[in-house]
């Protein structure tokens, strides 16, 4: 009797609740987070170009596109000639690099996370379809998928950017088609070998149907993996689309983005080197943050490595 | 089926799968996993199922459970017919037949916690609902039925032990009540100390809550301490099927003897003196079993008989079966002395 008591008690304790509250889950993420630096780093980095792209308006001291030849090619402000109205000069045009560079974070996170959005839920589909049915289904999609990721990427990239034509929308559906057979190979690897896997086959063996599998034991081991995979492929996307604006091949001129910047200062890379520089380094400490961010995140949505990492 | 305490009966069961090749993934051959077993389990009884690796054991218990598609024969559950039943029958008749699995480490969802993965097969089955106290205490009960403290409800199963693992296992499969559980190698994973002490609890749990087990396992020693009757497997057949007592006393297969010489004796004096025959070569490949008795090409007594004719599975004396030519009541394909000793000289 003495026993039930003591056990009824401790029922009565949250300790002995069966799942975490996502508060609960949020709070050991924080813990993680600060324990890892360069995740905090990646993470500031990564915020940093989020606010820039939302509070564009807000911050840019200048309309981007307001042009003032007296003043053009201004050296940034630290340098001999330049001046504090311009923080980092000004181009060809005397357009303020600084608000096209904060403007340009929206044409970047735009084509990233739209872009990751289409090429993450197509390949989920697509991938899960192959792992989960197999045989002839799997080998045919897979072939496909192959056939896709064996063209050279920049080439097939190039060569659909130029018959959609110049626009965002087209930019962020040329990544997102292109990028899906990464993310479906990487789900089908995933959902091919938890089909097979112990917990899987336990499920099964206690009578669960087909969705509790996927949705409760499929999906929630795909979301580590797969965000993991979202954020890395999120910097390559950016990459991509300043190459692509480079080329002459991404948004119009007329919407300010690192790559059109990156373009437009090349033919005076050596007399005023600064209207490439900035935009240069937008895209690499974007870049770099979102792969600190990707590492950070994989750690932290593995439940085994949290305990691991210091 | 006329005796009322027959759980589980299981006849001439057979899975193979198939062996596809070429362009056009035509079936070229069949891995003869388990090639025509049977046998039967009481209420409350544990079976012991022993054999080499490879010869069919895990295979068997997911025929049985229907985990694996039987490729022929038949499988009475309390009387029902499980290979005649729809996917759906099966499902609700999963919480009376569970299964511990061998890898504790991979059986449990590293995303889940504990108190989810042993609660699960009840909220799976419309017992209990997804967050209710009633479910709490439930699986309270289960954590301390296995000896686990119940705060470790909500860890993750990368932060236990393999011991402890198994005994979250085996909380799941007790979850629904079950009147039968397959447990496949429960121990083989674990550290000796600790297999004894998973193995107590599952004759603790046994007598408390009467559940029959099918015991499969390599550990000939570990099979003798916790069965009432032991079934020999070799190469998907059954060789042997007895009362414990009687298959470590006096075994009628050869197979059996050599597997019996090879238990270490807890005695030096006695483990001084015990003769082992040990068997030349590798157990010949299920895709392409040998003609006759499976066994002959690597048995000491093979006769013409034994490479052509299929020994037929027979009950020698009551309750001890044997598949062997030369077994009779008095038990004449003992392994003569000889053979022994000229295998230990070799």
């Amino acid at each position: 009797m003495e026993n039930k008591d003591i056990t009824t008690q401790r029922t009565s304790d949250s300790l002995l609740d069966v799942e975490r509250t996502f508060k609960e889950r949020l709070a050991y993420a924080g813990r993680f987070l600060w324990r890892d630096r360069s995740g905090v780093i990646g993470l500031v980095l990564f915020l940093i170009v989020v606010i820039a792209a939302v509070f564009a308006p807000q911050i840019s001291p200048y309309d981007p596109l307001e042009q003032n030849l007296r003043d053009n090619k201004m050296p940034p402000a630290w340098s001999d000639g330049g001046s504090g109205d311009h923080p980092f000069g000004t181009d060809n045009l005397g357009r303020d690099s600084f608000s096209r560079i904060v403007y340009g974070a929206r044409v970047s996170l735009t084509v990233g996370f739209f872009g990751v959005l289409i090429a993450g839920s197509l390949g989920l589909v697509i991938g899960a379809i192959a792992g989960y049915m197999g045989g002839r289904v799997d080998t045919a999609i897979m072939s496909i998928i192959n056939l896709i990721l064996s063209l050279p990427y920049l080439l097939f990239v190039v060569f659909i950017a130029s018959v959609l034509g110049r626009s965002l929308l087209n930019v962020i559906l040329i990544f997102g088609i292109t990028d899906a057979p990464i993310f479906a190979r990487v789900t089908r690897g995933e959902v091919l070998r938890m089909r097979e896997s112990g917990y899987v086959e336990s499920a099964i063996s206690a009578g669960a149907r087909w969705p509790r599998i996927i949705f409760d034991h499929i999906l929630p081991n795909l979301i580590g993996p797969l965000i993991t995979l979202a954020t890395f492929e999120m910097s390559a996307m950016i990459f991509y689309e300043a190459g692509l604006g480079f080329l002459g091949l991404s948004v119009p001129p007329t919407i300010p983005s690192w790559g059109n910047m990156l373009a437009a200062g090349r033919k005076y890379l050596q007399a005023y080197p600064w209207i490439a520089a900035f935009p240069g380094l937008a895209i690499m400490f974007t870049s770099l943050g979102m792969n600190l961010l990707g590492d950070w995140l994989r750690d932290v949505l593995d439940p085994r490595l949290r305990r691991s990492r210091k | 089926m006329s005796e009322n305490n027959v759980l589980l009966r299981v006849q001439n069961l057979k899975k193979y799968f198939p062996i596809v090749g070429g362009l056009l993934g035509r079936q070229i051959g069949a891995v003869k996993a388990v090639d025509g077993i049977s046998f039967d389990i009481k209420r409350g009884e544990t079976l012991g199922m022993v054999g080499e690796s490879g010869c069919g054991k895990s295979t068997a218990g997911r025929a049985i459970l229907q985990l694996h598609q039987p490729t022929s024969g038949k499988v009475f559950f309390e009387d029902k017919d499980l290979t005649q039943m729809s996917g759906e029958d099966i499902r609700q008749l999963r919480p009376k037949m569970q299964m511990i699995f061998q890898d504790p480490y991979a059986t449990l969802n590293p995303r889940h916690s504990v108190g989810k993965i042993i609660g699960e097969p009840l909220v799976i089955h419309g017992i209990m609902k997804k967050g209710s106290s009633e479910l709490k205490d439930r699986v309270v009960e289960l954590l301390e039925l296995v000896g686990m403290d119940p705060v470790y409800m909500r860890r993750f199963p990368h932060e236990f032990s393999g011991g402890q693992r198994q005994r979250i296992g085996i909380a799941r499969s007790l979850s629904l009540d079950p009147s039968f559980i397959v447990c496949d190698e429960p121990i083989s994973a674990l550290d000796v100390s600790i297999q004894a002490q998973v193995v107590n609890l599952m004759q603790d749990l046994q007598e408390q809550l009467d559940v029959a087990y099918l015991f499969i396992a390599h550990d000939l020693s570990m099979v003798k301490h916790i069965s009432h009757r032991i079934v020999v497997m070799y190469l998907g057949k059954v060789m042997e099927l007895t009362e414990r007592n009687t298959l470590f006393e006096n075994p009628l297969h050869p197979y059996t003897q050599s597997l019996n010489s090879a238990v270490p004796i807890p005695d030096p004096k006695s483990e001084q003196k015990r003769r082992r025959f040990i068997l030349k070569g590798d157990p010949p490949s299920p895709a392409n079993p040998p003609s006759g008795c499976v066994f002959h090409t690597r048995c000491p007594l093979t006769e013409e008989k034994c490479i052509t004719v299929e020994p037929e599975f027979r009950e020698i004396h009551p309750g001890h079966f044997v598949a062997c030519h030369l077994a009779d009541e008095k038990g004449s394909s003992m392994i003569p002395e000889q053979t022994i000793l000229a295998s230990v000289m070799s």
